[in-house]
């Protein structure tokens, strides 16, 4: 009887301790449904306007074919912004969404490194450098590893019913073999005076 | 008394059988946070479980310019797909491609507040 009284109690106890374990879980499967909200509003959506693209070398980097992809922004219901470059087949894509008080985070342009292959830089098959500009610049330039610079081509209009111009930038086959990458994106003024500076991450310039 | 307490046995054997194919198929179906929101420094990292089922996987931060990466890895020949690595909120890779298993991989190079997580 009591070892009857035992194994009931202990019955209790493990419903009790599992379903703890499911609301505590359930919590988080919330956060991760929250998390990639924006995720699905995107794919509902398409990922948004076409704004630009990148155009494909038509060769093949490391045995990999560097074909066309294109630049989308749009804008989701909470009044984010997303900037996302994708395959023509948006099967592959990234990229991400800023929250509608601050897109560009308070400075003058905003980019997203995204790149194939990795995460050894040797093993890259293809780089690209996207974002959004304010009406504030006038130039924007990548400065890459050897210390050169190469100038990020804007949109000549603002995009996708936003304030901003956008740009899309491939690293060339050239540098991209060389092992010529972009370490920093610069803007500059109409008076050639630099207004921002964001660094991509990779190795500082020699 | 003994085949009482058999039954009582197999009574908790089934119901935790019962919860656990529950769980796992509600992580399968819904995703899951593979790195919990919280504070994280610089060099952490986060991996989910492969799958064959993830396509997205995003590094969320309610905090601005935070520098953040996000990947899919795939358990063929390892390769990341559709990385990408900025100062976003939503820092977001989506790689659709159901054959394949991949898991989720998030990596930080600042310190800052975020979560990250696949799903389908």
């Amino acid at each position: 009887m009591k070892l009857r009284r035992t194994l009931v109690l202990g019955f209790a106890l493990s419903v009790l301790a599992i379903g703890a374990s499911i609301a505590a879980a359930q919590a988080w499967w919330l956060s991760a449904d929250d998390a990639q909200a924006p995720t699905r509003e995107l794919v509902n959506k398409k990922l948004g306007q076409r704004v630009a693209s990148f155009p494909g070398h038509g060769e093949r980097i490391r045995g990999k074919l560097v074909d066309e992809r294109l630049l989308f922004v749009a804008t989701l219901a909470d009044g984010s912004l997303c900037v996302n470059d994708s395959n023509v087949s948006q099967t592959e894509w990234g990229g991400g969404c800023n929250n509608a008080d601050s897109p560009l985070g308070g400075k003058s342009f905003r980019v997203s490194f995204s790149f194939d292959g990795g995460p050894s830089f040797a093993t890259v098959t293809d780089a690209r450098l996207s974002g959004l500009v304010d009406k504030s610049v006038d130039k924007l330039t990548a400065r890459m590893t050897d210390g050169s610079s190469r100038e990020l081509e804007l949109t000549s209009d603002t995009v996708a019913g936003t304030p901003y111009r956008a740009f899309a930038y491939r690293v060339s086959a050239v540098d991209l073999l060389a092992g010529v990458t972009p370490v920093a994106v610069v803007s500059y003024d109409s008076s050639g005076a630099e207004l921002d500076r964001q660094a991509t991450g990779l190795s500082q310039p020699k | 008394m003994r085949r009482s307490d058999t039954r009582s046995r197999q009574l908790v054997v089934a119901a935790a059988a019962i919860v656990a194919a529950g769980v796992v198929a509600a992580v399968a179906h819904a995703g899951y946070i593979y790195l919990p929101a919280g504070y994280h420094t610089s060099a952490d990292v986060g991996n989910s479980t492969y799958s064959t089922s993830w396509s997205s996987s995003t590094n969320y931060s309610p905090d601005c310019c935070f520098d953040k990466q996000v990947t899919l890895i795939d358990n063929v020949t390892y390769g990341w797909h559709g990385t990408a690595r900025n100062t976003n909120n939503s820092t977001i890779a989506n790689w659709y491609e159901p054959s394949t298993g991949k898991k989720g991989h998030c990596q930080h190079f600042m310190g800052g507040q975020s979560a990250c997580s696949v799903a389908p």
